[in-house]
């Protein structure tokens, strides 16, 4: 039997399982669901309705889905970051245990959101990590830059032209 | 007076016959509460600390009743779920009845847009982080 929807009144609300829906998960703003998994729908105007098992169910997609996204972008900086230094130094600049990395690269262990945020800022800008090597000797935070207004285009054009000059 | 019981609503709440839904919940709920089944303890939470003087009117649309209520949520709960400072909340409820108690459906559970008014007594925003 179809359950009410508390949205438009109808009697209409009935597991459906569609490809295209995105929802909010923990620190992502729009995760795919998967297409298979059943979600109770009114037919009448698409309001979603959320009882216990659903969650549990769209949780444990989601919570996958996050997982993957995690180690992906974690293996892109990684990757990145290996031009400037070791693996192993890595590690040991941002307080890791040895071979973690490793591990995340293989899918072996699900990087933490805060570790990947880490990884992809440092990426962007790998001589950060001579920051953070900093703060470990002198205990202090490195001096804040209030604004910069250059961009990493402008340096670049400016060195090209300096080169050019 | 409400539609709908708070004996009856609170009885559904603890037994964990409470569905969450609509068409915003995903855009003004769970960022708050960003899992399926927080979502659903928290909103179950919130039902069980309403009280006769949050309630502020009864609507009918499509022919369906719904209760709405607006709630300062104890700091125990702000707490628990990790929202110290989003302390009211609007909530419009309908109820899908049966003879077993029926199902409590919570179609709003948000930010409320201004001051809430109530049969107890107005209740000024307070929805703002504080840790």
């Amino acid at each position: 039997m179809k359950k009410l929807c508390g949205e438009c009144g109808k009697r209409a609300v009935e597991p459906l399982a569609v490809p295209g829906r995105r929802s909010p998960f923990r620190n992502f703003p729009a995760l795919e669901v998967p297409a298979a998994l059943a979600i109770p729908t009114c037919s009448n105007c698409g309001a979603e309705w959320i009882d216990r098992a659903t969650a549990k169910n769209i949780d444990e997609a989601l919570a996958a889905q996050s997982a993957a996204v995690l180690t992906d972008v974690a293996r892109q900086a990684i990757e990145a970051l290996s031009s400037t230094m070791s693996q192993r130094e890595l590690e040991a600049t941002l307080g890791l245990s040895a071979a973690y990395l490793s591990k995340v690269r293989h899918g072996k262990e699900t990087p933490s959101a805060p570790l990947v945020a880490l990884l992809a800022l440092l990426a962007a800008r790998p001589a950060r990590t001579e920051e953070i090597e900093r703060v470990w000797e002198t205990g202090r935070l490195c001096p804040r830059v209030v604004s910069t207004n250059v961009s990493r285009v402008d340096l670049a054009v400016e060195s090209e032209m300096a080169v050019a000059g | 007076m409400a539609r709908f019981e708070l004996a009856v609503v609170h009885a559904a709440a603890r037994s964990g016959r409470v569905r969450v839904g609509g068409a915003r919940f995903k855009a003004r709920l769970l960022p708050y509460v960003p899992e399926y089944l927080k979502m659903l303890a928290f909103a179950e939470s919130v039902l069980l600390e309403l009280r006769e003087h949050d309630f502020m009117k009864t609507h009918v649309y499509e022919g369906v009743e719904y209760d709405a209520y607006g709630v300062a949520i104890s700091r125990d709960l702000q707490q628990r779920f990790g929202i110290e400072g989003l302390e009211t909340w609007y909530l419009k409820l309908t109820m899908d009845e049966d003879e077993d108690g029926g199902e409590v459906l919570v179609a709003s559970l948000h930010e409320p847009e201004e001051a809430l008014r109530r049969s107890g007594g107005t209740l000024p925003v307070r929805f703002r982080r504080t840790t």
